[in-house]
């Protein structure tokens, strides 16, 4: 018998795909098996659930004239205003008389958009140029260090300020902004510390000698390694991001119209974050959402630990 | 090694003439000018606007202004503040920068101090609860909202226990005749880390003859504490002892709510960076050598690991001339942070440029410490 | 400069040294008199050093009425001289500054000398910058001295109350002896008024109630009682007929105006000062201070803008502190651009203005922290308040309103694609898209054209952003919302207060469609704000007048009314502006919030706690009293 007649001959692109979808799986059960990592996703997807619920629980159940995250006012509560928990709002209202789970939900889009958008472009620019820095020395770290030094210390609020003048600064462009500012700037240089380490060791030196190119290796061997830090890195950023967004709005340098730290910050300025305990639906949902979110990140990146890095699985 | 530093330094002067230069344009693109603040008073009428103008030097060409700001640099001649007319920039600097530096210094410092060890303790301790709870409490007061803390610090500590006042940098009421101004206490209590932290580093070298780690451990402690007994009498005698400590009475609750918030980030950093090495094979190696396991957690992996740490650390230093712009807002500490902000809101530019130069020239300089830090920490690494 | 006259029935003095603390929220920028009046004229350079110079005339608080604090008397008539006009004010005998010299007609005569002195082609007064334009104003030529205690004031036409009465007459006095030779110098160098500016007034003697002792820059400054001070138990009573009396046993004085003690008494006021020292910490964020005042670190804080919700409420409940209300002395409003379609159609306007329901938002929204205003003056200024104008929309229901708004816009031919209607007026389904209750449907609006037939373009309404005020964000949403059931195409744009006023004073011309902003208005005796806002010589760009109103017929009163001989002659024509205003709504006034301040009953006392603006405009605070 025919070898070319017993065996069949599969196409290339099949093969692949059926050793990706094994390695998603393998992938998978790993990250499962952290526990940590499934609960930070959980988080995620709560927070996703928040986002999506929102336009269908206005479109049905909430009038918009009161719940509106923005302009809704229950007349029901005039003078009492914020008024705390109860059926009718689940959080209680703000100092002029919103919904605050109204709110809550509504801004978690806007949260997703800038902290996630921002720190996936900072993350992903950051450990790339990390990584070919560290790889190639000479010029281009030369190059890229010295341009992650210009951005870190760039004006970052005298920029917002001639942006803000001359487009309408969304959160998608604001997320922009800062995602392409960070990833410019002082991770590049955290990053490319550890990818040197990675670089000196002695099996990069055996995939040169083997023939590998420098693609490969760094995409292969350095950037796996330095992974771990990534992810966290998506924290600090998720956090970073969130942060500055409620700072630059408390100083009104935003154009945003809700969000998390604009909550916090309507009842600092109207006097109620000093009440801890009597207000605090207006402070305790908005900071633990921010926390959960950030705190979230964390648990996927921990989670992912193993995944990135085979040294670290249990043989 | 050398060559390597002299051709950074070169690369240093080059980056911080495009700093300049990015800035520059960055300010004359912000719309409008100083001058259009006083238009919402109709007092002012246009031609005193015109007037102060023309004197703040903003009706030349835009090419004459960056002539003029570029040689006043490099003859370092900061300018005039608009807002603070006619303080000079330095002027103004120099009243802020040491209060910032020195909060700022000493919340980093006691930062790392605190990350750093908890940072290979949770590491080591992979999996287990200590693990957690540890990694959870500082992932809590980092992504806490630090206006709420500083606010919930300020409750407890200067309402209910009545300990602090709700800010400020000094007491009012003991500084009525002082003999010295805060900013020389400030450059001082400066100078008195600076040196502390100098001998604690130069511990390191003075004991190394000492052969067993455990007493020489304990003779780099005790040149320490020598040196924090020394600088304690000397503050004691100097008579201006007292004012040094209200003004570090006064900075507890700052330094507290900095440091709580920030060693989350260099505690995780760390932790991530030695797991990294954890599994090396010469950690193996020394495992299997029957070290201890202190031993091979500090001298092994831990400086392997301290690669990013320490980079983080040190470019982070760079930022303390910048302060922080909640915290000094929340505790009444008025900083470079809050005199950078007011300086671009109002486009006091020559204000704005001065604070960034300080900035930008530590920062720079601190980067090619960390670039040559690296040789030393990793001997793999070299130039 | 004003100075107040503040008496307080005094109990003694107290013989311990007595400490107030007062808590500011920014630090002092400079201490020269130059540029406290001048470029750095910040309200909290004058709380700290308001008290420590003098003027010939000022108006007091809390009646507004105008006095003579160092002159003696009040001023002559105006009479012709030569082709100028020459008035003579006398100064009282017996004031010294602190060096023990007294003051007299050199240092009058030469403070406006300083002030008139040409430097590179324009006034020393314009040089300087800030207020000094104002108390020298251009009319007048000179000043000079008749005698010691006389000074003669030359103008080239007869002033009116802005050049005079509210202008010149309300400069503050500095010392000769002291700033002559630094005056000199300074003239020798390039830049005469920077040099005026830059000097540091270590000693400067003064003559004011309190005298700056130390500036610890940002923590705290300190004032210090003046032994010498020449009020000091002066006695000024108010009466309710509008009279007063001062009397000041100390120089020997005794001056009675308005019909003197007619009537019962309104205020009696003894100046002290009272407090030894007073220490102004700096906080930088208002929960810092509201703890410190809840500790009794502090006795009260300054802030103009006044206390949150949150904070009354939690100071309300803190033993030993008092809130008190007062109505301020500013608004906050809506301009349209009458250069631009379709704001230049006066129905247009009006029907806006109908549209927007103040108490709605007042009441319901912001439960009563607004107070809705509708005249260009406050009605917090019972003198110069018209109370009668007239109010678009005023008592109608939302559904009325939108019908009226139609109405009018109709009638000047506007038209839509599918008109407003309102369904269920005054139910809970009221809307306007839906079906009539006899069964047609009625569609959204849309389409609104105007009277030429062309679509109406997009219109932006510019407004604070949210961070920046709340309030004002709220109100520029719920007008977005108005207008856009009505099919009328605007976008409300919340951004920074920068990037507002960077468009609507844009180099080349205003350029914008609709904003809301606010103003704080000056000195509440002299309404002059009713000239710069909106008479036509301000509309040019970088000018005051950003909506464009050209009027003729206002332009005459304003001119008139700055002329005005007397506040009497200029009460009507001001009424007159304000009903014109109304009526042809340039802006849109909307509210404003009543100043609430607190303080410490049992560390400090007060000599009277209702005033326009809050008692954080009792200073120079020689009339309050410490507990402690």
């Amino acid at each position: 018998m025919l070898i070319s007649e017993k065996v069949k001959i599969e196409p290339l692109w099949k093969i692949r795909l059926r050793l990706a979808i094994r390695s998603l799986r393998r992938n998978w059960a790993l990250f499962w098996e952290s526990r940590i990592g499934p609960l930070g996703l959980g988080i995620i997807l709560f927070f996703v659930l928040l986002m999506i619920a929102h336009p269908i629980l206005m479109a049905t159940v909430w009038d918009p004239r009161v719940y509106d995250p923005i302009v809704g006012f229950d007349r029901a509560l005039v003078g009492r205003h914020p008024a705390p928990p109860s059926w009718a709002h689940p959080l209680g209202t703000d100092p002029i008389g919103r919904d605050v789970l109204s709110q809550l939900m509504w801004s978690t889009r806007s949260e997703f958009a800038l902290g996630v958008t921002s720190a996936l472009i900072t993350v992903v620019i950051g450990t790339l140029i990390g990584a070919i820095c560290a790889y190639f020395g000479g010029v281009i770290d030369t190059i890229f260090m010295r341009l992650a030094d210009l951005v870190m210390l760039f004006p970052f609020i005298a920029l917002l300020m001639v942006l803000r003048s001359v487009i309408h600064l969304d959160l998608w462009r604001l997320a922009l902004v800062m995602g392409i500012l960070s990833g410019f700037g002082g991770i590049t240089i955290t990053l490319k510390a550890q990818a040197l380490t990675v670089k000196v060791k002695p099996y990069i030196e055996a995939a040169k000698v083997a023939g590998g190119s420098a693609f490969h290796i760094i995409r292969h061997h350095i950037i796996p390694n330095i992974m771990p830090l990534s992810f966290l890195y998506m924290m600090f950023n998720v956090t970073g991001a969130v942060f500055t967004e409620a700072v630059l709005s408390y100083f009104g340098l935003l154009d945003i119209r809700m969000s998390w730290g604009i909550m916090i910050h309507t009842a600092e300025s109207a006097g109620y974050l000093g009440a801890f305990g009597q207000y605090w639906w207006l402070w305790a949902p908005p900071g633990a959402a921010i926390t959960l979110l950030c705190f979230a990140f964390y648990l996927v990146g921990r989670g992912l630990d193993t995944v990135v890095n085979p040294r670290l699985r249990k043989r | 090694m050398l060559r390597y530093i002299g051709w950074r330094i070169a690369q240093i002067f080059v980056t911080f003439f495009l700093f300049l230069t990015m800035v520059f344009l960055i300010f004359q693109a912000m719309p409008g000018d100083y001058t259009k603040q006083f238009i919402m008073n109709p007092k002012i009428p246009p031609e005193a606007r015109q007037a102060l103008a023309e004197r703040l030097g903003l009706t030349g060409s835009v090419w004459d202004q960056y002539l003029h700001y570029v040689r006043n640099v490099f003859t370092g001649n900061l300018g005039i503040s608009f807002q603070h007319y006619p303080r000079e920039v330095w002027d103004v600097i120099k009243e802020r920068l040491p209060r910032t530096a020195v909060l700022f210094l000493v919340a980093d410092l006691l930062a790392f101090a605190l990350g750093y060890p908890l940072g290979k303790y949770i590491a080591w301790r992979r999996g287990r609860i200590s693990d957690y709870v540890v990694t959870v409490t500082g992932v809590l007061f980092y992504t806490i909202f630090t206006p709420l803390l500083a606010i919930i610090l300020l409750f407890v500590f200067s309402n209910v226990l009545g300990w602090f006042r709700s800010g400020g940098f000094l007491t009012p009421s003991l500084w009525l005749r002082p003999p010295v101004s805060p900013q020389t206490v400030f450059l001082l209590l400066t100078a008195t880390i600076c040196g502390l932290l100098g001998l604690w580093a130069g511990s390191y070298f003075l004991t190394r003859r000492i052969g067993h780690p455990r007493p020489r451990a304990w003779a780099r402690r005790g040149l320490v504490a020598l040196g924090l007994g020394l600088a304690g009498i000397a503050w004691g005698y100097s008579g201006i002892g007292s004012y040094a400590w209200d003004i570090v009475w006064h900075m507890f609750l700052p330094v507290l709510a900095v440091t709580l918030i920030s060693f989350g980030g260099t505690m995780l950093l760390m932790r991530d960076s030695m797991l990294e090495v954890i599994r090396e094979d010469y950690i193996t190696t020394a495992k299997a050598k029957g070290l201890p396991e202190k031993v091979i957690r500090d001298k092994h992996a831990a400086r392997t690991a301290l690669l990013p740490t320490i980079t983080n650390f040190t470019i982070g230093l760079g930022f303390i001339v910048s302060g922080g712009i909640v915290t000094e807002t929340m505790f009444s500490w008025k900083g470079m942070g809050l005199t950078y902000l007011e300086a671009v809101l109002q486009q006091d530019f020559p204000l704005a440029m001065g604070c960034l130069t300080f900035t930008g020239i530590l920062v720079l300089l601190l980067h090619l410490v960390v670039d040559v830090l690296y040789a030393f920490l990793d001997p793999r690494i070299s130039y | 400069m004003r100075k107040f006259f503040l008496v307080f029935a005094a109990l003694g003095f107290v013989a311990a040294a007595q400490v107030l603390n007062i808590g500011i929220f920014e630090d002092l920028t400079t201490t020269n008199i130059w540029a406290r009046i001048g470029p750095d004229a910040t309200v909290w350079n004058t709380y700290v050093l308001g008290g420590s110079h003098g003027a010939l005339y000022g108006s007091v608080a809390p009646t507004w009425t105008w006095l003579p604090s160092l002159a003696d008397g009040f001023p002559s008539e105006f009479v012709e001289e030569n082709g100028k006009w020459v008035a003579t004010v006398k100064i009282r005998k017996g004031i010294t500054w602190t060096d023990g010299t007294p003051l007299t007609a050199d240092d009058v005569v030469f403070t406006f000398n300083v002030l008139l002195t040409e430097v590179g082609g324009q006034r020393m007064a314009i040089a300087l910058g800030g207020n000094w334009p104002s108390y020298c104003p251009d009319t007048l030529l000179a000043v000079e001295k008749v005698d010691d205690y006389t000074v003669k004031f030359v103008y080239a036409e007869e002033p009116g109350l802005g050049e005079w009465t509210f202008g010149a007459l309300g400069c503050p006095i500095v010392q000769k002896a002291y700033w002559e030779p630094k005056f000199q110098a300074a003239l020798q160098t390039d830049d005469p008024a920077a040099s005026l500016l830059a000097v540091v007034p270590e000693g400067e003697p003064i003559l004011g109630g309190y005298r700056l002792v130390r500036w610890e820059p940002g923590a705290f400054a300190q004032v210090d009682k003046n032994p010498t001070y020449y009020a000091t138990g002066e006695s000024l009573t108010l009466y309710e007929g509008g009279g007063a009396v001062i009397d000041n046993p100390r120089l020997g004085y005794h001056f009675e105006a308005y019909g003197g003690a007619t009537g019962p008494v309104l205020h009696e006021l003894v100046e002290g000062p009272y407090v030894d020292s007073i220490i102004y910490p700096i906080y930088l964020n208002q929960d810092a201070a509201v703890l410190a005042l809840q500790k009794g670190e502090i006795a009260m804080f300054l802030n103009p803008l006044g206390l949150a919700k949150g904070f009354e409420d939690r100071l309300k409940a803190t033993p030993g502190v008092t809130i008190i209300s007062n109505p301020p002395w500013g608004f906050r409003y809506l301009a349209f651009n009458m250069r631009r379609e379709p704001m230049s159609y006066k129905a247009f306007r009006v029907a806006v203005a109908t549209l927007i329901d103040r108490e709605y938002v007042a009441e319901s929204v912001f439960q009563g922290i607004i107070t809705p205003m509708y005249s260009a003056v406050p009605e917090s200024n019972p003198f110069w308040h018209n109370p009668d104008v007239k109010i678009y929309g005023k008592g109608l229901t939302h559904a009325q309103r939108v019908e009226e708004a139609v109405r009018i816009l109709k009638e000047a031919g506007f038209s839509w694609d599918a008109e407003p209607k309102v369904i269920n007026p005054g139910t809970r389904n009221e809307a306007v898209v839906g079906v009539l209750p006899d069964g047609t449907q009625v569609p959204a609006p849309k389409g609104f054209k105007l009277p030429d037939g062309r679509y109406c373009p997009e219109i932006e309404l510019l407004a604070p952003s949210a961070g920046y005020d709340p309030l004002r964000a709220t109100f520029a949403l719920y007008i977005e919302q108005w207008m856009k059931e009505l099919a009328i195409p605007v976008k409300a744009n919340l951004t920074g207060f920068n990037v507002i006023v960077n468009k609507v004073w844009a180099p080349d011309g205003f350029n914008f469609d609709m904003y809301i902003l606010g103003w704080s208005l000056g000195n509440p005796a002299f309404p002059d704000y009713l000239y710069y806002f909106w008479h036509s010589s301000q509309d040019v760009p970088d000018g005051f007048n950003t909506p464009g109103y050209r009027n003729p017929e206002y332009d005459a009163l304003a001119e008139a009314f700055l002329k005005a001989k007397s506040v009497e002659e200029a009460r009507p024509l001001v009424f007159k502006m304000q009903e014109m205003l109304a009526e042809d709504v340039p802006y849109v006034i909307l509210f404003d919030t009543p100043i609430k301040e607190a303080y410490r009953a049992d560390e400090i006392e007060f000599p009277y706690t209702e005033v326009l603006g809050g008692i954080q405009f009792v200073w120079p605070l020689t009339t309050v009293k410490a507990l402690k």
